[in-house]
């Protein structure tokens, strides 16, 4: 087993008087892929909240490579954990370039003056995402994979060593997902980067992740190895849908039937 | 940023020297030099009444149109930027209205012989609008643009029906709210520019510290407290000064509307939307803006039009166009 960097202990956490998370024990390890996921509603995103300290738990703790995550400063966690959300919007004119100028944001001073750290690291994830022809379009210009690269794109700047993809991929089209995916991996296998992501598509999931965690109703149904969770009978008891596994080209499908609801 | 800071001193030369009495240009710059360095030589053999004109009439004027030009622009930047949206400003938001009502009340107090005063009553009146406008338009944990203007609309109909009950309370003295309410910038003294410029440097002081988080908040709530901001302290901060200015300059001039929405709005095409660089170019920006219509409307108009009235009977339009033009690159892109 590897080092163990995110540790939750018993967390739960409730919106108003809706328990959204019970009691969840997880064990995050560095340089894996983590599949999050679960039906709509039990909790997905109010757990990646939790972990990075968006949202503090109403009971437990949370602990961040050992060190008591209410203990960090936000400044500081935010050089260990970067964000991928599903969607941004916005009317302001910001040009791609200055949108990933914000991911230096932790590591530059009171003046808004990059270095040159800043300025490389900016200029090697354009290169390696294949955005640099955009780097002075506006994002409000942009299509909606392309958006969705320069979010990503962002996160990759911040160059932290844990990354959050929280359904990164849900609007964009397969070529894209596939595209972003296949970077993330990489990251994982060169670098050592630790991702939890959460899922829709259980087979795109599975295709890319060591690990899964599902959750149902605010509770951890089962977290494991990807072989070891990714079975009939969980996924029945998850999703509430009849299901099965197949074998094929080296990748396991999950195949769901429409009957039986 | 050189160059415009060049093109408002110009102007504000230009403009002491313009007026019903034209004095050379010249011996403008004189008085001004003389006055400000304390250099009686200088001032010798210069009609007298000339130096009052400039000095003690036109100067003060030219320096509140500056500094609420500068504040109601500093003012739009920040609304639009926290609110993430380019119609918010603190005419259309309602916040201007709520300055206006309360320092109608002050006003009308004070007739009835009880002196409170005006700028702190307007700061209540501006602070509290905004935070029914935003809970009025929240709609879960987001606010849409639509619900925002909207919900703007609403409190400036409630509000001016209360401002016009204080004028009918008024009575004889209701010339008084009338004429200050449609924004005007006659007759405005050195204290007066102290107490607009004092407040415009704070404020901006603040908001051009949080400029680069500023930025940040256009990236969505979350990523933005991911990268390590403080999201909702941030926005109560901004929000607050930003209510702060506009209420000083309300509680001086009356409402200007529209400066802080079509400055702020141009000015992105030239800086860019990085609120490092968008907020100073605003802010003189709208200084050169607000003296140039105030300028105008004293100088080359055949009756001196109230500096509120011209704003709002040239920025309602463009905002029109601007709302327009948005409507259809909103549909394009769904």
């Amino acid at each position: 087993m590897s080092e163990v960097i995110i540790e939750a202990e018993n967390i739960s956490f409730s919106y108003a008087k809706k328990k959204v998370l019970d009691s969840i024990s997880l064990k995050i390890e560095k340089g894996k892929f983590y599949g999050l996921l679960g039906p709509n509603g039990s909790g997905k995103t109010t757990l990646l909240d939790l972990l990075m300290g968006i949202k503090k738990p109403d009971k437990g703790k949370i602990f961040l490579y050992k060190k008591d995550l209410e203990k960090y400063k936000k400044s500081e966690i935010a050089k260990k954990i970067s964000l991928v959300p599903q969607f941004f919007k916005t009317d302001l004119p910001y040009t791609v370039e200055e949108v990933l100028f914000m991911g230096r944001y932790p590591y530059m001073g009171k003046f808004p003056i990059p270095s040159s750290e800043d300025k490389k690291m900016v200029l090697e994830v354009m290169d390696l995402l294949g955005i640099k022809g955009f780097k002075n379009r506006y994002i409000t210009n942009l299509s909606g994979g392309e958006r969705q690269l320069v979010v990503f794109a962002r996160a990759i700047v911040q160059d932290t060593s844990i990354i959050f993809l929280d359904e990164a991929t849900s609007h964009l089209d397969i070529k894209h997902s596939l595209k972003i995916l296949n970077l993330i991996r990489e990251k994982v296998k060169k670098e050592g980067k630790t991702i939890i992501s959460v899922f829709h598509d259980v087979n795109l999931a599975s295709m890319y992740v060591d690990k899964m965690i599902f959750l149902k109703n605010g509770k951890l149904v089962k977290a494991g190895d990807l072989n070891e969770v990714l079975k009939k009978e969980i996924l029945e008891e998850v999703f509430e849908v009849k299901c099965e596994i197949k074998k094929l080209s080296g990748y396991m499908y999950v195949i769901f039937y429409k009957e039986g609801i | 940023m050189i160059l415009l800071t060049g093109l408002l001193f110009l102007l504000i030369l230009l403009s002491a020297s313009c007026g019903y009495i034209k004095i050379p240009f010249i011996t403008t710059l004189k008085i001004i030099y003389g006055k400000l360095f304390h250099k009686k030589e200088i001032l010798k053999g210069i009609n007298r009444t000339f130096i009052s004109v400039i000095w003690d009439v036109r100067l003060p004027r030219i320096m509140s149109a500056v500094f609420i030009g500068m504040s109601l622009s500093v003012a739009g930047v920040i609304f639009q930027g926290v609110l993430l949206n380019p119609l918010a400003d603190p005419y259309t938001l309602g916040v201007s209205a709520g300055a206006a009502f309360g320092a109608s009340i002050a006003l009308v107090l004070g007739i009835f012989g009880l002196s409170y005063s005006v700028p702190i009553f307007a700061f209540c009146g501006a602070i509290s609008t905004l935070a029914f406008v935003i809970f009025l338009s929240l709609s879960g944990s987001s606010i849409t643009s639509t619900n925002l203007i909207l919900s703007g609309v609403i409190i400036t109909a409630i509000l001016s029906a209360g401002i016009s009950f204080i004028k009918f309370l008024a009575d004889e003295h209701v010339s008084v709210i009338i004429f200050w309410l449609m924004g005007s910038l006659a007759s405005k003294t050195w204290k007066d520019v102290l107490l607009v410029f004092t407040f415009f440097l704070f404020g901006f002081f603040i908001s051009y510290t949080f400029s680069k988080e500023l930025n940040l908040l256009a990236l969505g709530d979350k990523i933005a407290s991911s990268l390590g901001v403080n999201t909702n302290f941030l926005r109560i901060l901004l929000l607050t000064t930003a209510s702060l200015m506009t209420s000083i300059c309300v509680s001086i001039s009356g409402i200007i509307g529209f400066i802080g929405l079509i400055v702020p709005h141009f000015m992105r095409f030239i800086t860019g939307a990085d609120n490092t660089r968008l907020m100073p170019a605003s802010a003189i920006s709208g200084g050169i803006l607000l003296l140039g219509a105030d300028t105008l409307s004293r100088t080359v108009l055949p009756v001196e039009l109230p500096i509120g009235v011209l704003t709002a009977l040239i920025g309602g339009p463009i905002f029109c166009i601007i709302f327009k033009k948005r409507q259809k690159s909103l549909y394009q892109s769904e």
